[in-house]
């Protein structure tokens, strides 16, 4: 993380036409890619949880929801905060932000369903079904720069970026690393709450027992 | 108290982070400078300096918000544990 505060801060050279408000794109971005990587997860978890019905499965899709929420928060106030010295507002109703607020209704709905059902399978089995429901919204977020016309910049990484892209060197070496830290940070941080969601459903069922006799 | 309202609360310190930056930031552009400072302000690479600082500044805030949320529940859950003991060996 230090590395790449000092690479985005010091190494990595300075736009021309955006200045250093370019350089929210090293966080923006990395952060995108984990919240559409997140509803991935969490709608493949669902989907393994409805089949296998093994709480394992049930626990890495809702670490990866509460990461995704966080995630998703992220995307939406960096994003704010570069749209304002670029587009002058602080928001604007484009399809790419809309789909991306959408996709953070979807995280918190994924959570409020949690909250709300019963424990047990049944609400397990709800919230698996707004998860896989959400997941539909990650590649329209990803490729609404495409289908719409839109005031978010286009694509300049990944399979469908365009191959004229005007990024130097520096700056893709910048982002890689920042892309890799993220990732490792966010694969970190969700084996760590995985373990601590078993841990919450060992004591929900002790308590149980306990209650029982 | 009701679950989600004590996880909403919870919310409030980092909302309020939020709301401040954004306010701070929104204030820079309500005392807006003349025409020729804004010009100059334009063409120097660093003006928006203090957009970038707002955007570590609020990541990190919500990074550690959740560390400091998963060690409140790790602290919670290690209470529980100590309590179902107690329960338990009174039982025995």
């Amino acid at each position: 993380m230090l590395v790449t505060i000092y690479m985005v801060f010091m190494w990595v050279p300075t736009e021309q036409n955006l200045g250093v408000s370019q350089r929210i794109f090293y966080v923006h971005v990395p952060l995108g890619w984990i919240g559409m990587v997140s509803i991935f997860v969490v709608g493949i978890a669902s989907v393994i949880h409805l089949l296998t019905k093994k709480n394992l499965w049930d626990a890495i899709a809702y670490s990866a929801a509460e990461l995704g929420v966080i995630f998703a928060t992220l995307i939406l106030i960096t994003g704010a905060v570069w749209a304002k010295p670029v587009w002058g507002v602080w928001w604007s109703w484009d399809p790419k932000l809309t789909t991306t607020l959408i996709l953070w209704f979807v995280y918190v709905g994924y959570l409020m369903v949690r909250s709300f059902s019963p424990r047990g399978s049944q609400g397990r089995r709800y919230a698996s079904v707004v998860a896989l429901l959400g997941a539909i919204d990650a590649p329209i977020i990803y490729l609404a720069s495409i289908w719409w016309r839109t005031a978010h910049p286009n694509l300049n990484i990944g399979p469908l970026a365009e191959a004229d892209s005007d990024l130097d060197s520096k700056m893709y070496i910048t982002f890689f690393v920042s892309l890799i830290t993220f990732t490792i940070f966010y694969v970190y941080v969700m084996l760590e709450r995985i373990q601590m969601r078993k841990c919450e459903d060992d004591l929900d069922e002790v308590h149980q027992y306990v209650s029982l006799n | 108290m009701y679950p989600l309202i004590s996880r909403s609360l919870r919310l409030v310190p980092f909302i309020f982070i939020a709301v401040v930056s954004m306010l701070v930031l929104e204030k820079s552009f309500v005392f807006s400078d003349s025409p020729l400072v804004s010009q100059a302000k334009q063409n120097d690479p660093d003006a928006n300096l203090k957009y970038l600082f707002a955007v570590f500044f609020l990541v990190w805030a919500l990074f550690f918000g959740y560390i400091f949320f998963l060690s409140r529940r790790l602290k919670e859950m290690r209470n529980e544990v100590a309590i179902l003991k107690k329960i338990i060996s009174e039982k025995e």
